[in-house]
């Protein structure tokens, strides 16, 4: 547990970095839209706000998210997302990914290490022994929590949030987020919360083209 | 020779009365042996000889080696045992208390099993030489959140029956599932153990095994009068849907 600890600032770096990988589609897509930019809609909206904690938040993501009411929403896949296994570490630890995304789990350590990887939770999957040098590759359809495991390692956990679509933003240390190009309708703004400290939100929101739908998150107990 | 006969005897005696650790049941209740087995995956061997020794707890880097602990499956603990379904009632086993202990190296289980409706009072010691935040919050809104200053204790409850993942704002890494039972049925278990239900109701119940990490076991049960019932669950990752 000590060296997992010692591995929270790379491990929550890396995180960073994967999750900006996960993003680049969009920016591409988008230019400089904001990392969770939809593939550009005509006469788009954009839902965002500022979320506000009865206590105060744990250090750990808060993801807000929509579900369009009554269908999917619309949005260019991101490329894969490439977890890491060396030093018997997820790495990231956590990411959030969409449905449909491409997750690679690649055994990178550098001694001849078996890893079994599998998931509980939205998916359950067992992805079985593969030694290093190997991947295996999974496309998650179930939006929810993913919790990964290795059946050989007891200390080797991670988490995945996947978003039912690309509309998504975390809150930011300052409690504001924004989820830009959404083609107008009616959606349900929700939150996943990785600690889970507060009760989760549900609200119902209209997006209009050339607006932007403010959303009040209020998280409380 | 004497000796073989009487151990014989014995042996289909004990055999009989179903095991020589509990009484036999009362005629109008039942009894319940749940075995628990834990198996890694078959496939899984040994750490290869040039990383043994580096990663090895007791290697050249022991450090490094802590986080190549392997899960052992022959003495896997922590692991729930509840029964669900009709007519169960008031009186079985689930604990009064738990206690959960957060040191430098982590918490002292990773799984924690509780009575619903408040009944089992879940006392949270700080090891640590820093405050810590222990909280969470379930699939109902039902949660705690519990501030302790080093050295000290806090006691917690949880009403709602679920699964709920008590997490810790000081160490991102500490994770304990906390498994509030939906009846006082329930009791906690080793792998290569057995969990005994006596005075039992009669009737049809599941029996739900949750061990840490791995996924769920539900077996149904036909729990009669005057007889004991045997359950044998296996908690592994091999049930799970596998992807190659």
């Amino acid at each position: 547990m000590t060296l997992f600890r010692r591995f929270i600032p790379w491990a929550a770096a890396s995180a960073l970095a994967v999750t900006a990988l996960a993003w680049r589609p969009f920016a591409d897509a988008a230019e400089d839209r904001g990392p969770a930019a939809l593939t550009p809609v005509a006469d788009t909206g954009s839902v965002a706000g500022k979320a506000t904690f009865s206590v105060a938040r744990p250090k750990q993501p808060i993801i807000v998210y929509l579900e369009r009411d009554g269908g999917e929403i619309a949005g260019k896949k991101p490329e894969p997302l490439m977890i890491g296994q060396k030093g018997a570490q997820f790495n990231p630890s956590f990411a959030v990914v969409v449905t449909g995304q491409e997750v690679v789990f690649n055994n990178d350590e550098d001694k001849e290490i078996d890893h079994n990887v599998y998931t509980l939770g939205a998916e359950q999957k067992n992805f079985d022994i593969f030694p290093r040098g190997k991947s295996v590759h999974y496309n998650f359809s179930n939006a929810g929590e993913v919790s990964l495991y290795c059946s050989v390692h007891k200390l080797m956990d991670g988490k995945l949030f996947v978003a039912p679509s690309a509309a998504w933003a975390e809150i930011a240390d300052d409690g504001s987020f924004s989820i830009p190009n959404i083609a107008p309708g009616a959606y349900t703004v929700r939150t996943y919360q990785k600690a889970k400290r507060f009760r989760d939100v549900e609200l119902k929101v209209v997006v209009k083209a050339g607006e932007t739908a403010k959303v009040p998150v209020e998280m409380t107990r | 020779m004497n000796r073989f006969l009487t151990m014989l005897g014995l042996t289909a005696f004990l055999a009989g009365c179903g095991g020589p650790d509990h009484p036999p049941p009362a005629p109008d209740k039942a009894q319940l042996e749940v075995k628990l087995v834990a198996k890694a995956n078959p496939d899984v061997h040994g750490p290869r000889s040039d990383s043994e020794d580096a990663y090895s707890s007791s290697g050249s880097n022991p450090e490094k080696g802590r986080c190549y602990e392997r899960v052992d499956y022959d003495d896997m603990g922590d692991i729930a045992v509840w029964l669900r379904g009709g007519g169960l009632g008031e009186g079985g086993p689930v604990p009064a208390t738990a206690r959960l202990r957060v040191g430098d190296d982590g918490a002292d289980h990773r799984l924690v099993l509780l009575g619903p409706k408040k009944r089992t009072q879940l006392t949270l010691e700080n090891g640590t030489k820093k405050t810590l935040t222990l909280g969470c919050q379930g699939p109902k809104n039902d949660g705690f959140l519990a501030t302790v200053p080093p050295g000290k204790e806090a006691v917690v409850t949880l009403s709602e029956p679920g699964v709920y993942e008590m997490t810790c704002d000081e160490d991102e890494c500490l994770l304990v599932t906390l498994v509030v039972a939906p009846t006082s049925w329930a009791a906690l278990g080793r792998s290569g153990s057995d969990v005994f239900f006596d005075n039992l109701p009669p009737g049809e119940f599941e029996v739900v095994v949750q061990a840490p990490r791995l996924p769920d076991v539900i077996r149904k049960v036909s729990a009669r009068a005057g007889a004991r019932s045997k359950v044998e669950a296996k908690v592994s990752v091999t049930c799970l849907e596998s992807v190659k």
